[in-house]
C-alpha cells in the first residue's frame, strides 16, 4: 500500500471518521474547517498518527501549518521527513 | 467568543490606572481601601449584581434578599482582593504562593511524563501559572483566553517582562493545539481551564453542578486521552493578603482511544464538576464566573 492510501486508511480508523471511506477523501481539500472538517484536537490525533504509522514528528506550529493543509501536503511532508 | 460572558473588566483604563498608581504608592493596602468603596458601588448596581445572581441563588438557596446582597458583596470583594493582589505582585513582586499537597508524584504521576493541570476560575487563579512556572521542574505552557481590548493587566505586564510560561491563545486553531501536544510529549506541564466554554463551537457535555445542569468543555480530557498523559485538577485559593495556595483536588487517568464524541468524556467532566462543587462549598466566595452557567 502506498503512503497516500495508508495515510487515508489510518485517518479514517484512528480519527474515528464515521461515514467516510478512505477513497472519499479528496487529496486537495482542506483538512480543517471545510473539506474534511477536522477540529483542532484532531490535529493532535493526526500528529500521533503520523508518529505511530510513519515515524514522522510534527513538533511546531510552522510544521503543522505546512503539513496539515491537505492530503497532498501531508504526503509530501511524510516523504520529506520519513526516517 | 461566548456571547454570555466577557473577560473584559468592568472598569475603564483610567480607573485601572488609578488603582495601579495607588498600589505603587501605598502597596496593596491602599488598593484594598479604594476597593472597599468600588465594590460597594458595584454591589449596589443591579446590573452588576445580576451577573452573579445565578451562582448566589444556587450556592445560598435559603437566603433572602438582604442575605443575597451580602453574599454578592463578599463574592465581589474577594474577587477584587485577588485582582489587587495580582497587581501588587506585578508591581512589587510581593506575593507568596504555597503549594500545599502539590506533589503530582504522590499521585502516581511519573516524572518526565507530561501533565495537564486543569483548573477553574477560583481564588487567585491568574497567579497560579506565574508561581507554578517559577517552581515547576519543567517548562509550563498556558492555554489562555483574552479579549483584545481588555485593559486589565497580568502580573508580569506591570513589570514589563515576558511571563515565565508560554502562552497559547485559546481558539487559535489546529497548529497551536499541536504545540500543546508537543509540550506534553516533551514531559512538560500544560495548564487549561475546565469550567468555561470559550467558544460556542467548542465541544462540551452537560453535567450536574450545584443542583443544576451546566455545559463544560471536554478538550482537556480528549487531549489527555490522545497524548496518554495524566490530568491533575488543581484549584487556586486566596488564603490572605498577598497569599495564595495551589491544591491538587484530583488526578485523572483518561484511557486512550475514546474517540471524538463529547459524551465519551462525560465521566471525566462530571468528576471535575463534582470536585469543583466540593471546592465551591468550602470556599463560596472564591468562584469567579460572573454569568449564568446554568442558562441552556
Amino acid at each position: 500500500m502506498d503512503i497516500r492510501a495508508a495515510l487515508k486508511k489510518a485517518m479514517v480508523e484512528d480519527l474515528h471518521l464515521e461515514d467516510i471511506r478512505p477513497e472519499d477523501i479528496d487529496d486537495d481539500a482542506p483538512l480543517f474547517g471545510e473539506g474534511l472538517a477536522l477540529d483542532s484536537l484532531d490535529a493532535v490525533e493526526l500528529t500521533v498518527l503520523l508518529q505511530r504509522h510513519f515515524g514522522v514528528a510534527v513538533e511546531d506550529v510552522a510544521a503543522a501549518k505546512e503539513a496539515f493543509a491537505s492530503i497532498n501536503a501531508l504526503v509530501a511532508y511524510i516523504e520529506t521527513n520519513k526516517r | 467568543m461566548n456571547s454570555r460572558w466577557s473577560s473584559r473588566s468592568l472598569g475603564s483604563r483610567l480607573q485601572h490606572g488609578i488603582f495601579y498608581g495607588l498600589i505603587r504608592l501605598t502597596g496593596v493596602w491602599g488598593g484594598y481601601l479604594l476597593l472597599f468603596f468600588v465594590v460597594l458601588w458595584y454591589a449596589l448596581r443591579p446590573s452588576v449584581r445580576n451577573r452573579s445572581r445565578a451562582y448566589i441563588v444556587r450556592r445560598f438557596p435559603s437566603g433572602g434578599g438582604f442575605s443575597r446582597f451580602v453574599h454578592t458583596w463578599r463574592l465581589q470583594w474577594t474577587f477584587g482582593l485577588c485582582l489587587v493582589d495580582r497587581a501588587g505582585a506585578g508591581i512589587s513582586g510581593d506575593f507568596s504562593f504555597g503549594r500545599r499537597d502539590f506533589n503530582p508524584g504522590a499521585y502516581g504521576v511519573q516524572k518526565g511524563k507530561g501533565l495537564i493541570l486543569l483548573s477553574a476560575h477560583t481564588g487567585c487563579w491568574q497567579m497560579a501559572p506565574f508561581t507554578l512556572a517559577q517552581h515547576a521542574p519543567v517548562p509550563v505552557t498556558v492555554l489562555a483566553h483574552r479579549e483584545r481590548d481588555d485593559v486589565d493587566r497580568q502580573a508580569h505586564e506591570h513589570a514589563g517582562r515576558e511571563p515565565p510560561y508560554a502562552i497559547i491563545a485559546a481558539g487559535s486553531g489546529p497548529a497551536a493545539t499541536v504545540s500543546l501536544a508537543a509540550a506534553l510529549q516533551r514531559g512538560e506541564f500544560v495548564c487549561m481551564m475546565g469550567d468555561r466554554i470559550f467558544d460556542p463551537g467548542e465541544m462540551g457535555v452537560l453535567v450536574a453542578f450545584l443542583g443544576g445542569i451546566v455545559r463544560l468543555p471536554v478538550a482537556a480530557y480528549r487531549l489527555a486521552s490522545v497524548c496518554g498523559v495524566p490530568l491533575a485538577v488543581v484549584f487556586s485559593l486566596r488564603t490572605g493578603p498577598r497569599r495564595g495556595e495551589l491544591v491538587i483536588a484530583d488526578i485523572m487517568h483518561v484511557p486512550g482511544s475514546l474517540g471524538k464524541k463529547g459524551e465519551n468524556y462525560f465521566p471525566y467532566a462530571q468528576r471535575f464538576a463534582d470536585v469543583l462543587e466540593t471546592f465551591v462549598r468550602g470556599h463560596p466566595y472564591q468562584f469567579f464566573n460572573f454569568y449564568n452557567l446554568w442558562e441552556p
